[in-house]
C-alpha cells in the first residue's frame, strides 16, 4: 500500500520544470502550462488559481522552496500575518456558531482548521523574525549604493512596523479567543496558550530589538550621507576659493570639543649630557638613576653532561726484587738492634728464607750493595706506621799501595739511628 | 597597565585613541577606572579627556576655555584650509574612486586593487588624481596609480588610515575621521557659502514652447 503523499511527490517530480517556472514567475498565465501538468499539479494541490487567468504555487510549497534555496534578495516580503489573524477570528467564530447550533461535526471541522492556522501563525511569526534577523546580519542583502541601502532600510522598517501592528492585533484577539474557548471547555484554549499567548512577549521583544537596530542603521546612513555631502562641498569650495584661508569670525561662546583638541606635548628627553652646569648635573644623575636597568637575558646553557671517568683496574705491580729484599732487610736491621752487614745478610741462610725474589728476577751483590746505600743512607722510612731513620756506614777497601785515599767500598753496615 | 601607559602617551602626543588603530589603548581608556586615571593625569597638565560623540575616539582637549583655549580655537578656525585641504582632497578622491558604495566610516576597508580598477575604468577619477596639487614629492609625469599610492600613504601618515595587509595593500579607516567630519560640519555651519540656509526649493514657471492659440510668432511686432 502506497502512502497518500507518494502521489503528490510523484506529481511534483513529473512536473518539476513547470513548478520551477511558476515559482520563478510568481503567477503563470493559464495558457502557458500544458493541460496534463495543470491536472497533475492541481490534483496534488500544488497549483492554485490566481485570478481568472493565471496560476500560482501553493504558498506553503513556495515557502518551502524559498527556505530550501535560502534566497536573500534585497527586498524580501514577510509573510502576511494580518490575513492569518483575520482567518483565526473567523474560524473561531464559525466554531462558536456551530457549537451554538449543536452542529458538532462542523464544530470539530472548524477546530481542526483552527488548529492548523494556529500552528501556521506560530510558524510564520517565527519565520518572519528569523528572516528579519538574518537580513540584519547580512545588512539586508547586497545593494549597490547608499541610496539603495537607505531605501532598503525603509522597506524593512515598514515591514517590521506592519508586523508589529499585526502582533498587537493578534495579542488582543488571542486573549479574547482563548478566554472564550476556555469558557466552553475546548482543548483549543490550550493550543492558544502554548502556541500564541506564551511566546507573544518574546516575539514583541525580538521585534522591538530589530526595529531598534533598523532605526540606528537609518540614522547612521543619514549621518554618512551628510558627512559625504559636507566633504564634497568643502572640496568644491576650496577649489573655487583659492584665496580663502579660514574663518575670521570670533569663536562661538560655547566652544565645541572639536576646536579644543590640544596640541601634542612633543615629549622628548631635554637633557644635554655634556652640560656641566651644577644645576643640570643632579638632574642628569637623577635621570640616570631612574633609567631602567638593562635586563640581560641569559640564555640558559644546556646542562653539561658529566660522565664519570673511572680508571681501569690495573694489575697489581709485580714487586721489584730489590724492593722486596730491601723491605726484609730493613725489618732485620730493626730486629737486630746492632749494625748489620748488607752483603753478609744477603748471603746468610736466614735471609735466603726471607728473601723470595719473584720468578725470573735475580739480585747481584754489587748492585744490591749500591741500592741499599742509596735507599737508606740518611733517609727516614715509614715502616708499620712508624718513621724509622737508618744510618749507613760504608766498609772501605784498603787503599792502593802509595795512595792516600780510598775510592771504593766493599760492604756497608746499616743500623737504626736512635 | 601597559595599555593605559600607551594610551596616556598617545593622548599627550596629541594622537587620537580609537578602537581601530589602537584597540588595546582604547579598551584601557574605555573603563571608569581608565577614564578616571587619564582624566587625573591630563588635568595636571591643563588638559582633559574628551571623546567623539557616540563612543568614538578619545583625545586630549583644553581643560577650561580660558584665554589660551580661545586663542587655540581662533587659530584653528583661521587655519582651517591649511588643516583640512590635503585631507579633504585626498578623501574626496578616495570617495570618487569608490563610487556609490563609498561610506568612508571608521572601520571601512580600502583596497588599493579596487581603487586601481577604478582608475582604469573611471576617466574622471584618473583625471582627478592627475590634478591633485601640493602632493609631497609628487612628480608631474608620474602615473595615476603612483599618485593613488601617495594619497593612501599621506592619509596613513596623517592617522586617518592604518595598513591592515601590507601584502595586499588593504587599509582601514580609523576613528580620527569622525573628528574630521565634525570639523567639516562646523565649517559648513559657519560658512555662508556652504550653508543651506536661505536655499528655497522652488519650481520656476516656464513659458510655453508652443504659442498659445490665436497668437502669432511675431505678434509683438506692430505691423505697419
Amino acid at each position: 500500500m502506497t502512502h497518500p503523499i507518494s502521489d503528490v511527490l510523484s506529481a511534483l517530480s513529473r512536473n518539476s520544470q513547470h513548478v520551477a517556472s511558476v515559482y520563478d514567475s510568481e503567477a503563470q498565465a493559464m495558457g502557458d502550462l500544458p493541460k496534463a501538468a495543470v491536472t497533475g499539479l492541481r490534483g496534488a494541490s500544488a497549483l492554485l488559481a490566481a485570478g481568472e487567468d493565471s496560476w500560482r504555487l501553493h504558498p506553503h510549497l513556495r515557502d518551502y522552496l524559498q527556505d530550501h534555496l535560502q534566497v536573500f534578495p534585497a527586498y524580501q516580503a514577510l509573510a502576511d500575518l494580518g490575513a492569518l489573524v483575520t482567518q483565526l477570528a473567523a474560524l473561531q467564530e464559525e466554531a462558536e456558531l456551530a457549537a451554538n447550533a449543536r452542529d458538532f461535526d462542523s464544530m470539530r471541522e472548524q477546530h481542526n482548521r483552527l488548529t492548523g492556522v494556529i500552528y501556521d501563525t506560530h510558524h510564520f511569526i517565527e519565520k518572519n523574525l528569523r528572516m528579519l534577523t538574518a537580513m540584519l546580519s547580512v545588512k539586508y542583502g547586497a545593494v549597490g549604493s547608499l541610496h539603495a541601502k537607505a531605501a532598503q532600510n525603509r522597506w524593512y522598517q515598514k515591514a517590521a512596523g506592519d508586523m508589529s501592528s499585526s502582533l498587537n492585533r493578534l495579542s488582543k484577539l488571542a486573549n479574547r479567543l482563548e478566554q472564550e474557548a476556555d469558557d466552553r471547555g475546548w482543548d483549543i484554549a490550550k493550543l492558544w496558550r502554548l502556541q500564541i499567548i506564551r511566546p507573544l512577549t518574546e516575539w514583541h521583544t525580538r521585534l522591538a530589538d530589530i526595529q531598534s537596530v533598523l532605526r540606528q542603521e537609518q540614522y547612521r546612513l543619514r549621518e554618512v550621507s551628510v558627512n559625504l555631502r559636507n566633504l564634497s562641498r568643502v572640496d568644491a569650495f576650496f577649489s573655487q576659493h583659492p584665496g580663502w584661508s579660514g574663518l575670521e569670525a570670533e569663536p562661538p561662546e560655547q566652544l565645541p570639543d572639536v576646536l579644543l583638541r590640544a596640541p601634542g606635548l612633543r615629549l622628548r628627553v631635554n637633557l644635554d649630557p655634556q652640560d656641566d652646569d651644577p644645576q643640570v648635573r643632579p638632574a642628569l644623575e637623577e635621570a640616570a638613576r631612574h633609567t631602567p636597568t638593562k635586563i640581560v637575558v641569559r640564555t640558559p646553557e644546556p646542562a653539561r653532561r658529566v660522565r664519570p671517568i673511572r680508571d681501569e683496574p690495573q694489575a697489581a705491580e709485580q714487586p721489584n726484587a730489590y724492593q722486596a729484599l730491601l723491605r726484609a732487610f730493613m725489618l732485620s736491621v730493626m730486629q737486630a738492634g746492632q749494625p748489620v752487614s748488607v752483603l753478609q745478610w744477603a748471603r746468610a741462610p736466614a735471609a735466603a728464607a726471607v728473601l723470595r725474589p719473584p720468578a725470573g728476577t735475580a739480585v747481584r751483590p754489587g748492585s744490591w750493595l749500591m741500592f741499599v746505600v742509596c735507599a737508606l743512607n740518611g733517609r727516614t722510612v715509614r715502616i708499620q706506621g712508624k718513621p724509622v731513620r737508618f744510618e749507613v756506614e760504608e766498609v772501605s777497601n784498603p787503599p792502593a799501595p802509595g795512595a792516600l785515599f780510598v775510592q771504593s767500598f766493599r760492604d756497608a753496615l746499616v743500623r737504626v739511628k736512635p | 597597565m601597559w595599555a593605559l601607559k600607551q594610551a596616556l602617551t598617545l593622548l599627550a602626543e596629541g594622537h587620537f585613541v580609537d578602537p581601530i588603530a589602537h584597540p588595546d589603548a582604547f579598551d584601557a581608556l574605555d573603563t571608569p577606572e581608565g577614564r578616571q586615571r587619564a582624566g587625573d593625569w591630563l588635568e595636571a597638565i591643563g588638559y582633559r579627556l574628551a571623546q567623539i560623540e557616540g563612543g568614538g575616539s578619545f583625545f586630549a582637549a583644553y581643560q577650561t576655555v580660558d584665554v589660551e583655549g580661545r586663542k587655540h580655537a581662533r587659530e584653528t578656525m583661521r587655519n582651517l584650509r591649511q588643516k583640512l585641504q590635503p585631507v579633504v582632497q585626498y578623501l574626496e578622491t578616495v570617495r570618487i574612486g569608490q563610487g556609490r558604495a563609498s561610506t568612508l566610516l571608521p572601520g571601512d576597508d580600502i583596497a588599493l586593487d579596487e581603487l586601481m580598477a577604478a582608475v582604469r575604468s573611471n576617466v574622471a577619477f584618473e583625471q582627478r588624481l592627475q590634478e591633485l596639487r601640493d602632493m609631497h614629492g609628487a612628480r608631474s609625469n608620474e602615473s595615476a596609480q603612483d599618485r593613488l599610492v601617495r594619497v593612501l600613504k599621506a592619509l596613513m601618515d596623517d592617522g586617518y588610515l592604518v595598513e591592515m595587509s601590507s601584502a595586499h595593500k588593504v587599509y582601514r579607516i580609523t576613528g580620527k575621521i569622525e573628528w574630521f567630519y565634525q570639523l567639516l560640519a562646523f565649517m559648513n555651519d559657519n560658512l555662508p557659502q556652504l550653508s543651506d540656509d536661505g536655499v528655497v526649493d522652488s519650481i520656476e514657471a516656464q513659458l510655453p514652447l508652443e504659442p498659445a492659440a490665436g497668437e502669432q510668432a511675431g505678434a509683438g511686432i506692430q505691423a505697419e
